[in-house]
């Protein structure tokens, strides 16, 4: 009777210890993925061939944070410029092989569904040196030969202000912000979409009041 | 009998806790908090006074790609390694590898030039003096997945030449 209890016993706490490890393995697991994080952004790897939903922004749903910028041309560009048409804010880079993809996408969106009231704004997440003025010219002119090769006929913003911070952040490119007529963030992406779901987005920004 | 039971399954519980308290990679696989890393310390030994070639080994973390020495496209970021300037070190030339061709998903005509897993850069270097010279470097690489891209990112490392 004494040795079923003992075993009983052993068994127990070698269940409860298996348990405890378990716990304090998931928790230290979780402590070192949120570090790592923290310290170093690391890209999640994608290892579908398919350009499948990666993640989108938790700003759905929210109202899009306001920001002015200047355009190639030299004009002042805000969001609220455009309250009552559904907005598409795409930040993307001249070094960004997914984004330039998307370029001739954007185009032909924007030319099929201004006449409802659409509009691209193409925020450009290159480096630019803001407190040299002379090397921000040639960043800005790297922009806009860029964005003219490509036939970018949308307004390009070079990001001077730092609009992606109040957009999360941006860390990995390209990110697309689908904004309704009412300013509201109706839909997101992070990274190259497909372009039948893209369209999808517009329709939603576009049918939002 | 039942000792001999108990024994062997007190010693499955200790294996069973061992694998689940050891050391294991936060993304599952292997220990991967850089984007792109060293494979080993680079130390090189040559003659003083005479070329050698020493090899940098690196790996990009699966499931990413970085851009080649020689991308197809100009506006991309090309990887490229610095050093910087050292007495007694004179670098002839560098050896990148040749890129492999690697298309996004969404868009097959798009072709990039891209290192993934292994690449070795070599460099050819003459030292002039004898003694060992630690050279600070940098690989500077842009690496993205198939559908995103990070910022571009700059890697400090050293190279150890010890010239005899």
């Amino acid at each position: 009777m004494k040795r079923n209890l003992f075993v009983i016993v052993v068994v127990v706490v070698a269940l409860a210890s298996i348990v405890w490890a378990g716990i304090t393995n998931y928790q230290r697991r979780r402590a070192e993925r949120a570090q790592v994080l923290a310290s170093q952004p690391v890209l999640v790897a994608d290892e579908s061939a398919e350009g499948g939903v990666r993640m989108s922004s938790a700003l759905e749903g929210k109202t899009a944070p306001n920001f002015t910028l200047v355009d190639l041309d030299g004009h002042k560009v805000s969001l609220t410029d455009y309250k009552g048409k559904a907005v598409l804010v795409n930040f993307w880079a001249t070094w960004c092989g997914p984004c330039k993809v998307e370029i001739p996408w954007l185009i032909e969106f924007r030319n099929h569904y201004r006449a409802e009231g659409f509009e691209v704004l193409g925020i450009s997440e290159d480096d630019l040196d803001k407190d040299d003025k002379a090397k921000l010219k040639d960043e800005q002119a790297s922009i806009a030969k860029f964005a003219a090769e490509n036939r970018m006929d949308y307004p390009v913003l070079p990001d001077v202000e730092d609009a992606a911070g109040s957009f999360g952040g941006v860390e990995s490119l390209p990110e697309s912000f689908y904004i309704g007529r009412n300013g509201v963030i109706v839909a997101s992406f992070i990274g190259l979409d497909q372009k039948a779901a893209m369209e999808n987005k517009i329709q939603k920004a576009l049918v939002s009041k | 009998m039942r000792i001999a039971m108990l024994l062997f399954f007190a010693l499955g519980c200790t294996s069973l806790i061992s694998a689940q308290i050891g050391d294991r990679d936060p993304f599952g696989g292997e220990k991967h908090n850089q984007v792109v890393a060293l494979t080993a310390p680079v130390v090189a030994y040559v003659p003083t006074g005479k070329t050698a070639i020493a090899e940098l080994r690196f790996r990009v973390q699966k499931g990413l790609h970085i851009n080649s020495h020689t991308p197809h496209d100009h506006n991309l970021i090309p990887t490229g390694i610095t050093l910087a300037p050292t007495a007694g070190v004179q670098v002839l030339d560098w050896a990148y590898p040749q890129g492999t061709d690697y298309a996004l998903a969404l868009q097959p005509n798009y072709k990039l030039s891209v290192y993934t897993g292994e690449f070795a850069v070599r460099l050819r270097v003459k030292v002039t003096a004898a003694g060992t010279q630690t050279i600070p470097a940098t690989l500077r690489y842009q690496a993205c997945d198939s559908n995103a891209c990070m910022p571009p990112r700059s890697m400090p490392f050293t190279i150890e030449i010890t010239a005899k």
